[in-house]
C-alpha cells in the first residue's frame, strides 16, 4: 500500500468537494478557495520538499518521503490533502456549528471548530502514514507524546491546525465576511504573512511558539466574544429541488470523509495489522458525529467518555472537541442567561 | 555615506509616494498596491533558502536586509507604474492601455534595478568580484532581467485584478497565479531551460499584448479622494518626478564623488531617458536626437537606454499610422 493510494483517494475526494462547492457556495467561492488553498499548500510544501536542496541550511525538512518520488508530485501530492482537509475541515465545522443557536453561523467558532477537525484528521494520518512508512518525521516532539497513539507528536498535530487556521481566517475574513465589501479587506492578508515573517525572521522555534499562543489566544477571545457572522455572495442556485441529486450533494463531504475513514481502518487493520492505531481515528469520528444533527450530544459525549475510559490517557484526545463544544455551549447559555 | 542615506531617501520617498497614490487614486488602490508590493518583496529575501517552512531551529533571516529590499522593491515598484504611465500618455492611441503600461513599467524597474546594482556593487568593492559578461550593461543581464520579470508579474495581478474591466469578475483572483508561476517554474523544474523558457514566453506574449490588446485602465467605481478635504492636490503629481530626480542625483553623487569613477554614470542613463520621457513638455524628438547622440558617445553601453526611446517611437509611428488610416476609410 503505497502512498499512491492515497493521493488518488485524495485526488477523488477533492473532485467531489469542489462539485459540492460548487452546487453549495456557488462559482466565485468555490474557485477562490480551491485556487487559494492550492496557492498556499504549494508554497508551503514547495518551502517543506526543496528546503534542503536549495538551500544551505544545516537541518533537514521536518518530515521526508521515504520512497523517491519525483519532486513535483510529493509536493502536488500533499497540496492536493490540504485542499481536501481545508474543505472538508469548514463543512464539517459549519455543521457543529450549527447545533447550537448561539454559535450558528458566528466565523470564529467555525473557524476553531475546523482547525480542530484538521488537526483530528491529521492525527488519524500521521498514525496511519508513520506506521506503514508514507513519510518519517526527523525530529520528534516528547511534549505530551504519550498521550498520542501510534508514534504521533504533537507538533505535527499542532502544525496541521495552526496551517489551516492561518489560511482559513483570511478566507472567511476577506470572502465570506461583511467585511467582503470594503476596500480594505485585503489587510487580512497579513495574518499569515505575520506568521511567515515570524518564522523567517525571528526563528521557527520559540518565536514561532509564542506567536502561535497569541494567534490561539485571540481566536479563543474572538470565539467568545465577537459576533461576527458569515457574510456570502449571492450566486445562482442550481440545486433548488429535494431530489436525490440535491441530497447527494449535501452528503458529499461525509462520503468523503467516510471514503477517508475506511481507507485509514483498512490499512491500520489489514495492512499494519495494529488495531491501537484506530484510536487515532476518535477524534476525527467524534467531530462527524458532532456535525451530524440527528445524533444527540448527550450520546456523543457518553460516547467520548466511555472511550475515555476504556483507553486512559489516550482518550483524553477524544474528549477534547466535545468538552470544547460543551464549554462553548454552556458559557453562551450562560450569558444568554445573565442577559434576560 | 552608507546605507542609512538610502533607507531614509526611500523611506520618505515612500511616505511621498503613498501620499500619491491615495489622493490620485484613492484608498483602496493604494491600500492594495502598497500591502502586496510590501507582503511579496518583504518575503522575496527567503525565497530561496525556504528557511521559514524548516522548524528544527533555522537561522533566521536578516531583517534590515530584508526592510532595505522591500523599501527599494516598493519605490521601483510605485515608480514605474507612475512613469511609465506618463510616457505612455504621450501616445495618444495607447494611452491608458494596461499592456503597454506593464511594458515600460517593467523595464523602469530593470533600469532602476541597474542603476542601483551599479552603484552598490562597487561602492560595496564587489566590482572585481562580480564583473559584466556583456558589451551592453555594466552587471550581468540576469540581474536586472530578475527585476523586470518579478516587477512584471506583480503589477500585472495587481493591474489585472484591481484596475482592469476584470476587477467586477468573480473569476478575478485567477490572476493571483501569475506572481506564482514566476516562483514555482524555476523550483520545479530548474534555473534552465524551462526558465528560459518561461521569460521567452511571457515577454512575446506581453509584446504581442502591449501592441494588440485594447484592455484599458478601468478605475471606476474605485472611491476616489475627496477634494474637499485639501482644495489643490496638483503639487502632488510632481512627485513621482521630483523623487526620480533626486535619487538620480545621489546616484551620481556617489559615483563621481565617492567611487570616483565617471564611467559608472552611463548605468544612470536609461533613468534619465525615462525621466526625459515622463515629462510631456520634452518633445519625443529632442530626446530621441539626445538618444542618438548618447549612441555615438557611449556606443553599445547607450543600447539598453535608448530602448524606451525606441519603443515609443515604434508606439508613435503606429498611432499616426492608425491615423492615417482611419482618416483615409472615413
Amino acid at each position: 500500500m503505497t502512498i499512491l493510494y492515497l493521493s488518488l483517494f485524495s485526488f477523488i475526494g477533492l473532485i467531489l468537494l469542489v462539485v459540492h462547492s460548487y452546487f453549495k457556495r456557488g462559482f466565485r467561492l468555490t474557485l477562490s478557495f480551491f485556487l487559494f488553498s492550492f496557492v498556499v499548500g504549494m508554497r508551503k510544501e514547495a518551502g517543506t520538499f526543496l528546503g534542503p536542496s536549495l538551500s544551505n541550511m544545516r537541518h533537514p525538512t521536518p518530515f521526508i518521503h521515504t520512497t523517491n518520488y519525483p519532486l513535483l508530485f510529493s509536493v502536488l501530492n500533499t497540496t492536493i490533502g490540504w485542499m481536501l482537509a481545508f474543505y472538508l475541515s469548514w463543512c464539517i465545522a459549519e455543521k457543529i456549528i450549527e447545533r447550537s443557536t448561539y454559535l450558528k453561523g458566528k466565523i470564529f467558532p467555525t473557524l476553531l471548530f475546523a482547525g480542530m477537525v484538521i488537526a483530528a484528521l491529521s492525527y488519524a494520518i500521521e498514525a496511519t502514514a508513520i506506521n506503514i512508512g508514507w513519510w518519517k518525521w526527523v525530529f520528534f516532539d516528547v511534549h505530551l507524546a504519550g498521550y498520542l497513539v501510534g508514534g504521533v507528536h504533537l507538533f505535527a498535530l499542532s502544525a496541521w491546525f495552526y496551517f489551516a487556521v492561518h489560511f482559513l481566517a483570511p478566507y472567511f475574513l476577506i470572502e465570506c465576511s461583511p467585511f467582503r465589501q470594503a476596500s480594505w479587506k485585503c489587510i487580512f492578508f497579513l495574518i499569515p504573512f505575520s506568521r511567515t515573517c515570524t518564522m523567517l525572521f525571528l526563528g521557527s522555534d520559540l518565536p514561532r511558539m509564542v506567536h502561535e499562543f497569541i494567534i490561539f489566544f485571540i481566536l479563543m477571545i474572538l470565539v467568545l466574544v465577537n459576533p461576527l457572522h458569515f457574510n456570502y455572495p449571492n450566486f445562482k442556485e442550481r440545486l433548488t429541488d429535494r431530489s436525490l441529486v440535491c441530497r447527494l450533494v449535501d452528503i458529499i463531504p461525509y462520503i468523503v470523509a467516510s471514503i477517508i475513514l475506511t481507507m485509514l481502518i483498512f490499512i491500520d487493520i489489514i495492512k499494519i495489522k495494529n488495531p491501537y492505531l484506530l484510536i487515532s481515528l476518535f477524534p476525527l469520528v467524534v467531530l462527524i458525529l458532532l456535525s451530524l444533527q440527528k445524533v444527540p450530544v448527550r450520546l456523543i459525549a457518553f460516547l467520548a467518555l466511555g472511550i475515555g475510559l476504556a483507553f486512559g490517557k489516550f482518550g483524553i484526545a477524544v474528549c477534547i472537541p466535545v468538552l470544547i463544544f460543551l464549554g462553548l455551549n454552556a458559557f453562551f447559555n450562560l450569558r444568554h442567561a445573565t442577559k434576560i | 555615506m552608507n546605507q542609512t542615506v538610502l533607507i531614509n531617501f526611500c523611506g520618505i520617498g515612500i511616505i511621498a509616494l503613498i501620499l500619491h497614490s491615495y489622493f490620485k487614486r484613492g484608498l483602496a488602490l493604494t491600500l492594495n498596491f502598497f500591502l502586496f508590493a510590501f507582503m511579496l518583496t518583504f518575503t522575496k529575501g527567503g525565497e530561496h533558502t525556504f528557511q521559514f517552512m524548516n522548524l528544527v531551529k533555522a537561522e533566521p533571516q536578516n531583517i534590515s536586509h530584508a526592510v532595505i529590499s522591500t523599501l527599494i522593491w516598493v519605490l521601483s515598484f510605485y515608480l514605474s507604474w507612475c512613469i511609465a504611465e506618463k510616457v505612455i500618455e504621450r501616445v495618444a492611441y495607447f494611452k491608458n492601455r494596461i499592456f503597454p503600461v506593464l511594458l515600460f513599467a517593467g523595464l523602469f524597474v530593470a533600469y532602476f534595478a541597474y542603476a542601483m546594482e551599479v552603484t552598490a556593487i562597487n561602492m560595496a568593492g564587489g566590482n572585481a568580484l562580480i564583473s559584466s559578461n556583456n558589451d551592453f550593461l555594466l552587471i550581468p543581464v540576469y540581474i536586472i532581467k530578475k527585476q523586470f520579470y518579478f516587477s512584471l508579474y506583480f503589477l500585472a495581478a495587481y493591474f489585472l485584478i484591481a484596475c482592469s474591466e476584470y476587477k467586477n469578475r468573480n473569476w478575478k483572483i485567477i490572476f493571483f497565479i501569475l506572481p506564482f508561476i514566476n516562483t514555482w517554474i524555476p523550483q520545479f523544474f530548474g534555473l534552465g531551460m524551462a526558465q528560459s523558457i518561461k521569460e521567452m514566453l511571457t515577454l512575446i506574449i506581453l509584446i504581442v499584448f502591449a501592441f494588440m490588446s485594447p484592455l484599458r485602465f478601468d478605475y471606476s467605481g474605485i472611491k476616489q479622494f475627496s477634494r474637499k478635504t485639501f482644495s489643490n492636490t496638483e503639487w502632488v503629481n510632481l512627485f513621482p518626478v521630483v523623487i526620480m530626480v533626486v535619487l538620480l542625483s545621489i546616484l551620481f553623487f556617489i559615483d563621481v564623488f565617492k567611487i570616483y569613477d565617471t564611467s559608472l554614470l552611463v548605468s544612470l542613463l536609461p533613468l534619465g531617458f525615462f525621466v526625459l520621457l515622463a515629462i510631456k513638455r520634452v518633445p519625443l524628438l529632442w530626446v530621441t536626437f539626445i538618444a542618438l547622440l548618447c549612441l555615438m558617445v557611449f556606443k553599445q553601453l547607450a543600447i539598453p537606454a535608448i530602448v524606451p526611446v525606441g519603443l515609443l517611437a515604434i508606439f508613435q509611428l503606429i498611432t499616426k499610422f492608425y491615423f492615417i488610416k482611419n482618416n483615409s476609410v472615413s
